[in-house]
């Protein structure tokens, strides 16, 4: 059960208690009071009748208190009915009553025996024919020069309440209808002000908290007044300030950080990656080094063996490169042998791996590459290393360089990786045997060897 | 005539209800200033009507004191019941008087008369026809109180037929037998030979036979015995009838024959003003609303006071009598 059917029901069922609760009380008052009246009518009533009926019965007007008590049968006596009036000797016969047949005979119910021998007057209350009737009783007594005279007898009425109760119940009914008026009047005028003043302000707050909980932290709370919700929406809306003041302050510190970040990571790919080349690369002529010839050249072999296709390796050697340093100087040296490096990229093919695996020595592997061709390649790039022109670093023109180169190829002259280098090596050996400047087969070493 | 019917109507018409109807507005009126007399104070009891007793001019007040005041009663019983019933009377006047009392029991009215007017008696209890007797031979006399019994200074008188004799109307008694109580009485045979003449039955000479029986009781008793066909009696004699076991629903109440006062207290008037003023003082004070008066009124029975009284209050029976002689020749 939510507070919105909560409190209402609350308050209903106090507004209720409380309500019946005064109307039970102000019945309970009105019927004390009428009760109090009716006996004191009855007792003032039976006063004044006494005045007349011991006159009457002192001197000897029997007649007059008959007509006396006849004419009051069914007096109305403000909300009482007379039911009757009787006079009782100290004998209790009846003297006088106001209903015929009644003279004469001796009165034996409870009520005339206690009456006739009480010295004060006494009320009681009784039910005759199932209606609440009030017995009332007064010695009639005269007096002797204040001394007490004669009792002369006693008069008893029986007054029906029967009236005073139908306007009792009158008044009940007034009473409950306005009890249960003021109550469905009360109740809707406080579930109206608890709606506006505490569930609305609430559930306002309340879808607030919801959606900023969500994250929709531009939400704020309505404030409906100065009251307590009121004041805990202004606090809601401050914490909601500080706190979206906060998140956004963060979120662009996270922006910035994220931004140095993203900053130093692509700092940190670019020196990693050339950190990679640099691992990989030769730092005077940009070409793969030893250590990446070594894995090219392995991963190729496992490549042409599961395609089964071939491929040439080229071993390469500047000729005479210590006298060309001697007599150049290194930066010369340096020049020719990036001037080598443009060369041979420039006339291999976007395939082929070019690596310089020591200081004057250089290989190609050539993927996919049959001997023959390898072999005119390695001419083609001899001969275009040797057309080639070089300027020395104060920009004077000094002689060209020359290679020697070995071809060894897979798998006419090895089937692993050792040995089409030592093939390939070998070819280069025999390249330089024979003069330098020119390629040599490794089919030429077997031949030679063989 | 006239004056005897119009007093045995209001006799007739005691008990006989009346539309009272056209008297509502006016009984209103009354009540509502009965009241307002009570709202206003008056709680206390109300005073006991004041008895102007008329002294004549020829009744000068009386000088005479007396060393004891001699109280003359008739017994109902024999003499020495009656010096114990009223013993407790004598006791209290005596008491409040500060006079010796002394109880004197005589078996005759005419008697009693007799000793009140040569002074041997100084207080008297006696019926109303012996008052009125008494007031012949003594003008001056006067009844200075009159004796309560049960709540009421006069009693009823009746003439009752057994409720399975068919009569339910006096004319029908015409011819029959008729019990009456003694001579001299009031209620006995004054009162109901009165009534029968309202319907115009001379007892005397329209009964088939008259019989006094001497007592109410004896007369009650014939009536159920089927000896006479009416009897005549009054409201206490019922009671005491009904008390003494007799079968007092079998009778009806075929007529009211009157309300009569009841015993008159006289005090010789020639009694020093102040002995007399004591002595009644003494009776209006002797009540059943004390102790001491419930204690000496005990063996009367249902006395229960005596209230001031004065020669007019006897009134009904002395016109009452004054018709019956009128209208049957003074045979009473």
């Amino acid at each position: 059960m939510n507070l919105r059917t909560k409190v209402p029901l609350l308050a209903i069922s106090i507004l209720l208690s409380t309500t019946l609760v005064s109307g039970v009380i102000l019945l309970f008052m009105l019927r004390v009071n009428m009760e109090s009246e009716a006996k004191l009518r009855a007792k003032t009533f039976l006063d004044a009748l006494a005045v007349s009926a011991t006159e009457d019965l002192a001197t000897g007007r029997i007649d007059s208190l008959d007509r006396m008590v006849t004419t009051l049968t069914d007096y109305d006596l403000e909300q009482l009915d007379v039911r009757f009036v009787q006079v009782l000797s100290p004998e209790r016969r009846v003297i006088a009553h106001s209903k015929q047949f009644y003279y004469g005979r001796v009165a034996d119910d409870e009520f005339s025996i206690e009456a006739v021998n009480a010295d004060e007057p006494i009320l009681r209350d009784a039910y005759q024919n199932k209606e609440r009737i009030l017995m009332v009783s007064r010695p009639l007594v005269t007096q002797i020069d204040d001394l007490p005279g004669i009792r002369w007898g006693t008069l008893t009425t029986a007054l029906g309440l029967d009236r005073l109760q139908r306007m009792m119940a009158h008044s009940l009914i007034g009473i409950i209808t306005g009890v249960v008026l003021a109550s469905i009047l009360s109740a809707a005028l406080l579930i109206s002000l608890l709606n506006t003043q505490l569930i609305k302000p609430l559930d306002n707050l309340t879808e607030a908290a919801a959606s900023y909980g969500h994250g929709n932290l531009g939400t704020r709370a309505k404030i409906y007044g100065k009251d307590e919700i009121s004041m805990l929406a202004t606090t809601f809306n401050q914490m909601a300030d500080t706190v979206e003041n906060h998140t956004r302050n963060l979120e662009f510190q996270i922006l910035e950080r994220t931004h140095e970040l993203q900053s130093a990571n692509k700092l940190l790919a670019d020196l990693n990656e050339r950190l990679n080349e640099l691992a990989i690369t030769d730092g005077l002529t940009g070409l793969f080094n030893f250590r990446q010839f070594q894995d090219t050249i392995r991963k190729e072999l496992v490549r042409a063996k599961r395609l089964r296709i071939p491929f040439s390796l080229l071993a390469m050697d500047v000729d005479f490169f210590k006298q060309f340093n001697d007599t150049y100087g290194h930066p010369s040296g340096d020049i020719a042998l990036k001037k080598l490096a443009s060369v041979m990229k420039e006339r291999l093919r976007e395939s082929d791996i070019l690596c310089r695996i020591g200081g004057e020595e250089f290989s190609a592997i050539l993927p996919g590459t049959w001997h023959e061709a390898a072999i005119g390649l390695a001419q083609e790039l001899r001969m275009s290393l040797e057309k080639s022109e070089l300027i020395n670093e104060a920009g004077q023109k000094i002689p060209g360089i020359t290679i020697s180169i070995g071809v060894a190829t897979f798998p006419d002259h090895a089937d692993n990786v050792s040995d089409l280098i030592n093939a390939a090596d070998s070819a280069l050996y025999l390249a330089k045997q024979r003069g330098r400047s020119q390629v040599a087969s490794a089919a030429n070493i077997s031949k030679t060897q063989g | 005539m006239a004056n005897f019917l119009q007093l045995n109507s209001i006799a007739l018409t005691t008990k006989i209800r009346m539309n009272w109807t056209s008297l509502r507005p006016v009984s209103t009126f009354v009540l509502a200033c009965f009241v307002g007399a009570a709202v206003l104070g008056c709680h206390r009891p109300p005073k006991e009507p004041e008895t102007t007793i008329t002294t004549t001019e020829a009744c000068q007040p009386g000088k005479r004191t007396v060393p004891v005041l001699r109280l003359g009663a008739t017994p109902f019983g024999s003499s020495n019941v009656m010096l114990s019933g009223y013993q407790g009377i004598a006791d209290y006047v005596e008491q409040v008087t500060g006079i010796p009392v002394e109880l004197v029991a005589i078996d005759d009215y005419a008697d009693m008369t007799a000793q009140l007017k040569s002074q041997q008696l100084e207080i008297a209890l006696l019926p109303p026809l012996e008052y009125l007797a008494a007031k012949e031979l003594m003008p001056c006399l006067q009844p200075s109180l009159t004796t309560v019994q049960d709540g009421q200074t006069k009693y009823t008188g009746y003439l009752v037929v057994r409720c399975d004799s068919g009569i339910d109307d006096v004319r029908q008694l015409n011819g029959g037998k008729l019990g009456l109580v003694s001579k001299n009485s009031a209620s006995g045979d004054l009162f109901p030979r009165v009534r029968l003449l309202a319907d115009g039955i001379n007892a005397d000479l329209d009964m088939e036979q008259v019989v006094y029986f001497g007592s109410h009781l004896a007369v009650i008793e014939a009536v159920l015995s089927k000896t006479i066909d009416v009897g005549a009696t009054f409201d206490a004699g019922l009671e005491i009838a009904r008390r003494e076991g007799l079968d007092t629903k079998a009778l009806s109440i075929l007529a009211i024959t009157g309300r009569i006062p009841l015993e008159a207290v006289v005090i010789h008037p020639d009694l020093d003003p102040a002995i007399i003023d004591k002595v009644e003082r003494a009776f209006a004070t002797l009540n059943n609303s004390t102790h001491t008066g419930r204690t000496a009124l005990g063996p009367l029975g249902t006395v229960v006071g005596y209230a001031r009284s004065n020669d007019a209050f006897y009134d009904t029976v002395r016109e009452t009598l004054k018709a019956y002689q009128q209208l049957s020749g003074g045979a009473q």
